[in-house]
């Protein structure tokens, strides 16, 4: 069954909404296996969950089914019940099933097949949504979620089509979750360990009205269900054995087991832990200087992490639909590299963050007939607590990367205590900064240490959120979606900037604020299937209010009406997608309040919160064309308009430089082109690639001429342009994935030692390129830009991963051991750049102004027995270096050696050795 | 897809055995600090800093010395705590009162630190900057390895109980575990010849205790300028305001006799004492006095201040003045 006649069947039988979808369903059609005649009324049940019945046609639908192995039963007087079990349902498919059922009397065996359909050309299947599924975070060579979910289309790191990082959100198992207090700048905080999901997708248009909080796209995530019976998996993986050079201090160690706990209860749990000691590492050139500490070893000092990630999951029976609940905690904590304390260790600052998230979903079926009403409630609580400060103890290192201990840092109870007034005066046990004498250089310049540089920030978001979602259906052909959220969210923060000193006129006052918003959203949407024709059409309206403690200036809840439509069709062995929908999220909080951070080249700032933001808004038009070529090969083309609105952006606030508010003010486009093909599995080889194309551009008007300012390049012009146009910061023009996987026959090669040698073999590269992300230059003085803004482009980049798999036996055990290699060509990629230069480093003129500078700051001899003496800079060995001709030199080190671009590049070739064990 | 591969299985076991293997360490600077001293010509010279470098006092093992130097790294110019190797070397510790670059808003200055067991004690004086007279001071205590975390036991300015205004205290000395002793001084302030001078005025004991330290003044000592603690409990030695002589009293009379009278040679100052024999300096020039002889062990030429004794009292340790750049050095020489 090919072709056009597919294509129909699947039209006219299936049902997935366009959008995001964390459930699946099974559908299909019961008849007599005699004479044919469709059955009317049969009882078609799924174990363990709803009970259905075929309509005049003998068609049934069962919606909103939990991704998994299901049992379906069918029943009808008169005929001999049929019972099909070890059905796989993926989430947002349709599981096509075709019964046949023989009379009691006639004897006839039963028949029950399902259906292959061909997903690709299903109308109503997810437009624009790129899956990852358990195999491929397997296969593949990454470690997480979000290193797979890195080589979607469209995906510039976090950043989806253009936009911003943070304007994503996240389902899991259909409960929305995302850290609305600062998920542009801080991350999610819960990382899930890849063992326990069943399949994640990007999805970055077309979702659902059900879903919100987003406007550049979803990560649905749909984690598995604990077995019937028990097995596990475990995992070590390290760089030790690779030595210099190679050895970044990684360990891993995954552990994951599930299975039946008696009473129908199932369960699942996931331990995956990381340390690393450079979790940051970097492919910046070694250093010329034998006296640099990089010259030594590549892994920066203080740069280390650990992750500790554990997920159990329970599906327990009651009334015979199961209750699911996820529990998953992270804990990520991180010493942060800060090149001023390259010499002097223990005084870099510390982070750590803890994320909870908890879920909780239960299914009710109102009614058995032919389209009973469907209740999915929901229930999600995340807690995210963020911290970084100076650390109250060294790292103690325990295994690698591993402290097993947590982090505190100095004035955390200050800080958890928001105490504002105790904050004014100096934070006890906090120690200012001094020049360090333990640079190789010896000067007192640059680099810092015997103290921190005195930040501490606190910040715990947490939301409690109440889904209820609803389905029904009016026959086959009709869908019906509504429902609505409540989110009881609480926002507490805390900064305090330059800790050892009191707060005065250079030293910022403690910010802190505790406020409790409260986001709702209700959702109507409707399903529609014509032939070859598919409608969807939603509805939904988000409100928030931050009911912040500042009266004066919140005006109250921010409503958006966000409309999305879509038509598909199935015309000559292609499926045609036409959609338009309106998306809004809320601003991230933390620019609702004030903060307060220190820059270091000048003084203590203040950044004033805007209290009366409102959601920033995308509308997106898109038109996507999905055929196969022939039976192996699937090709997707896209194109897509998004316009951007009312994006969070900060300007001077009042006559103080130092000081910024917030405002929606950044409106931009996003157009594109996305290519994704893919040849399924021939021969043990299986080829994907995708090619984007896009434009990311932010507009801006300047009626008054007071905002925009910039130098032309060519004719040192300044120029005031009324208004302009110019890249968004994510603007990468080209990006190309390949991925590339090859499974070798069990048996393969010569035999050696009684195993094949080339068999159980598997091999998986990602080949990307991308093109180079937009930047601004600046005048020599910082203060001027040069050209346009965002008018100069980075470097290409290209990088190439690689995991190589053998299989084994051990003890009758399954097992693995895997080479992966992360940027297998070990490219060096310049990810950032000096603004003024324009290259990576900053110019020779520069260095030379800092040390000339530090130098008439500290002209003083050092003398022989002072820590800061070194032998070889007294040239005339009278036991003091002294003087421009012995000080100067080495003044001028130690400002190249500060000024090293070392996260102006991107990581080095990363590589692991991994064993795995199945049990 | 499982195989039985014994070489991959082995394979993993090494994998396993890698556990074992340890990481690369980060970088780290490696620039091992000097041993032994600049110049080993004696007198062994210890410090060569442009600023000055006051009151070396001798650690109780008698390897390394306490001394207190002008920090020219700092926009304020404090005078700090610094331990250095008897026999020269790198400076092995450096405590400063406070944390720049911020806190540059006045003078810090250590001075006189004494040593006992694990605790060290000094005298530390606060003037704002520009100031012509310190506006506060404390006699503070600490453990040895931890100077950061010194707590005040005596506060300045402080009238003492016999009405004596102390501007801060000099010579500070442990008697015991728990007495300390120092020279109460008034400071004063030339504005004609635009010169600070220092007055000593009596020896003061505070006494630590764990109900809060207290102060008492040791009777028969008014005028005195220096003070070095002798070999027997409660046993002290003073010199006197403008006075060649050098007295003992022994606690708790009050009524000091004279161990030494330099006579013609000049007023007598910087007294200390070990076993039998005294330091003290006069007209810049160190004495060694023997019960009753008194030997020059410095050169005429050389302007020196503040010896101490090894704790074996074969050698000394002391400031030398440099009349050409105006700074002091700390210097080691050997006693007859």
């Amino acid at each position: 069954m090919r072709g056009p006649t597919l294509a129909a069947l699947a039209v006219a039988c299936l049902a997935a909404p366009l959008m995001a979808q964390s459930n699946g369903a099974i559908a299909g059609k019961v008849h007599d296996a005699v004479t044919g005649r469709p059955l009317i009324g049969a009882m078609v049940r799924l174990t363990g969950g709803a009970t259905v019945r075929t309509d005049t046609g003998g068609n049934f639908r069962i919606r909103e089914v939990h991704p998994g192995w299901w049992t379906v039963s069918v029943a009808q007087i008169g005929f001999t019940p049929v019972t099909r079990d070890s059905l796989r349902v993926h989430p947002g498919e349709v599981l096509r099933l075709e019964v046949a059922m023989s009379s009691v009397a006639i004897r006839v065996a039963d028949i029950g097949i399902t259906v292959d359909h061909d997903l690709l050309l299903d109308p109503l299947a997810p437009a624009a949504t790129q899956r990852i599924t358990a195999a491929d975070l397997h296969n593949l060579p990454v470690s997480s979620l979000d290193d797979a979910l890195a080589v979607s289309a469209g995906a510039v790191g976090q950043s989806y089509r253009g936009g911003r990082v943070g304007e994503q959100s996240f389902v899991l198992d259909g409960v929305g979750f995302k850290n609305q207090l600062d998920a542009s700048t801080g991350g999610f905080g819960v990382r899930l360990p890849p063992d326990l999901l069943t399949e994640a997708s990007l999805v970055t248009n077309g979702f659902s009205a059900r879903y919100g909080q987003a406007i550049s796209g979803l990560v649905n995530v749909v984690t598995r269900d604990g077995g019937d019976h028990w097995e596990g998996r475990t995992a070590y993986e390290t760089d030790r054995p690779f030595g210099n050079g190679w050895d970044h201090g990684l360990d891993r160690a995954v552990v994951s087991a599930d299975g039946p706990l008696g009473g129908g209860v199932r369960i699942l749990g996931v331990l995956d832990l990381t340390g690393r000691l450079d979790a940051d590492p970097v492919n910046a050139p070694a250093p010329t200087d034998p006296r640099d500490a990089r010259s030594q070893s590549p892994v920066l000092p203080d740069n280390s992490g650990e992750q500790y990630d554990a997920a159990v999951k329970l599906a327990v029976p009651i009334a015979g639909a199961p209750l699911r609940i996820l529990l998953v905690h992270s804990l990520e904590q991180r010493r942060l590299f800060d090149p001023a304390f390259k010499y002097d260790p223990n005084e870099s600052p510390a982070q750590r963050v803890a994320g909870t998230l908890f879920s909780a979903q239960m299914q009710r079926s109102f009614g058995s007939g032919v389209d009973p009403l469907l209740l999915d409630l929901r229930f999600g609580y995340f807690d995210r607590d963020f911290l970084r400060g100076t650390p109250t103890a060294p790292t103690d290192y325990a295994f690698g990367g591993f402290t097993g201990r947590p982090v505190h840092v100095i004035g955390e109870d200050l800080a958890r205590r928001q105490d504002t007034v105790d904050a004014m005066g100096p934070i006890a046990g906090m120690v200012g900064p001094q020049l360090t004498d333990q640079s190789p250089y010896g000067v007192p310049a640059f680099f810092l240490g015997g103290g921190s540089r005195g930040d501490l920030a606190w910040n715990h978001y947490r939301e409690a959120r109440l889904q209820a979602d609803f389905t029904a259906g009016d026959g086959a052909n009709v869908d019906y979606y509504f429902g609505g959220e409540a989110s009881f969210q609480r926002v507490q923060t805390f900064q305090r900037a330059l800790g050892y000193l009191p707060v005065g006129d250079s030293v910022p006052k403690p910010t802190a604020a505790d406020f409790s918003p409260l986001a709702v959203a209700a959702y109507t949407e409707v399903q529609a299937r014509m032939q070859d024709l598919a409608l969807t059409a939603g509805l939904r309206y988000d409100l928030f209010d931050a009911r912040t403690s500042d009266a004066t200036q919140s005006r109250g809840s921010h409503g958006s009406l966000n409309p999305r439509l879509a038509v598909s069709t199935v015309l000559h062995g292609a499926t045609f997608v036409a959609s338009w929908g309106r998306f809004s999220q809320a601003p991230d909080y933390q620019y609702l309040v004030d903060a307060a951070f220190d820059d270091t080249t000048r003084t203590g700032r203040f950044r004033v919160g805007n209290p009366d933001l409102g959601f920033e808004q995308a509308t997106q038009y898109e038109f996507s064309v999905r055929s196969r070529p022939s039976d192996k090969v699937t090709l997707k083309v896209g194109v897509y308009v998004k316009r951007l609105d009312k994006l969070v952006a900060s300007v001077p606030f009042g006559l103080d430089p130092d000081s910024t508010v917030f405002g929606n003010l950044d409106h931009g486009s996003v157009r594109g082109l996305e290519i994704i093909a893919e040849r399924e599995v021939v021969n043990g080889l299986r080829l994907r690639g995708s090619y984007t194309l896009q434009q990311a551009t932010a507009s801006g008007s300047d009626a008054f001429r007071l905002r925009t300012l910039f130098l032309d390049p060519v004719t040192g012009d300044t120029m005031r342009p009324a208004s302009d146009e110019f890249p968004l910061d994510y603007d990468r023009r080209h990006t190309f994935t390949g991925i590339v996987e090859y499974h070798s026959p069990d048996v393969a090669g010569p035999k050696l030692l009684g195993g094949s040698l080339f068999g159980g073999v598997s091999a998986a590269a990602i080949l990307s390129f991308r093109s180079g992300l937009p930047f601004s230059r600046y005048s020599p003085t910082g203060d001027t830009l040069v050209g346009p803004p965002n008018s100069y482009r980075l470097p290409d980049q290209t990088n190439v991963d690689l995991l190589v798999r053998k299989a084994f036996t051990l003890l009758g055990r399954e097992g693995s051991v895997y080479f992966d290699a992360r940027n297998l060509l070990n490219t060096q990629v310049v990810i950032a750049v000096n603004r003024t230069t324009g290259s990576a480093y900053v110019s020779d003129a520069t260095i030379t102004q800092m040390a000339t500078a530090a130098y008439d700051a500290n002209p003083e001899a050092i003398p022989y027995e002072s820590p800061r003496y070194r032998s070889w800079a007294d040239l005339n060995h009278d036991g003091l270096i002294s003087g421009p001709a012995e000080l100067v030199p080495l003044y001028l080190e130690a400002a190249r050696d500060y000024t090293r671009p070392l996260f102006a590049f991107g990581p080095p070739r990363l590589v692991r050795l991994g064993v795995e064990l199945r049990f | 897809m499982a195989l039985q591969n014994g070489r991959t299985a082995r394979l993993a076991a090494a994998l396993i055995v890698a556990l074992g293997c340890a990481h690369t360490d980060p970088g780290a600077p490696n620039d091992p600090p000097a041993t032994g001293a600049f110049d080993p010509a004696p007198p062994l010279r210890l410090t060569l800093n442009p600023g000055q470098d006051h009151w070396p006092v001798w650690a109780p093992d008698g390897r390394s010395i306490w001394y207190v130097y002008e920090d020219l790294d700092r926009a304020d110019r404090d005078q700090c705590l610094g331990r250095l190797p008897a026999a020269g070397g790198t400076r092995i510790v450096s405590a400063c009162q406070d944390t720049p670059p911020a806190a540059t808003d006045s003078l810090d200055v250590a001075l006189s630190p004494a040593v006992r067991g694990g605790r060290i004690a000094w005298v530390r004086v606060t003037s704002p900057i520009g100031a012509v007279l310190p506006d506060g001071g404390d006699v503070v205590v600490a453990p040895i390895g931890d100077p950061a975390s010194a707590t005040s036991v005596r506060h300045f300015p402080y009238v003492a109980p016999s009405g004596v205004f102390e501007n801060f205290g000099v010579d500070l000395q442990w008697l015991d575990d728990s007495t300390l002793a120092y020279v109460a001084v008034q400071m004063g302030y030339n504005s004609i010849s635009h010169d600070t001078t220092i007055a000593g005025q009596e020896v003061d004991l505070i006494h630590l205790a764990a109900a809060g330290p207290t102060v008492s003044v040791v009777g028969g000592t008014t005028g005195a300028s220096s003070l070095g603690v002798g070999p027997a409990p409660g046993l002290l030695y003073f010199t006197r305001e403008g006075d060649s002589r050098v007295f003992q009293l022994q606690l708790p009379d009050t009524t000091a006799t004279v161990a030494y009278d330099f006579g013609g040679l000049g007023v007598a100052q910087d007294v200390r004492a070990s076993g039998t024999r005294l330091l003290a300096v006069v007209g810049g020039t160190v004495y060694l006095v023997d019960t009753t002889v008194a030997t020059a062990v410095t050169d005429s030429g050389s302007a020196w201040r503040h010896p101490t004794f090894r704790p074996d009292g074969r050698a000394f340790a002391g400031e030398r003045y440099d009349t050409l750049t105006a700074t002091s050095d700390i210097f080691v020489d050997s006693l007859p």
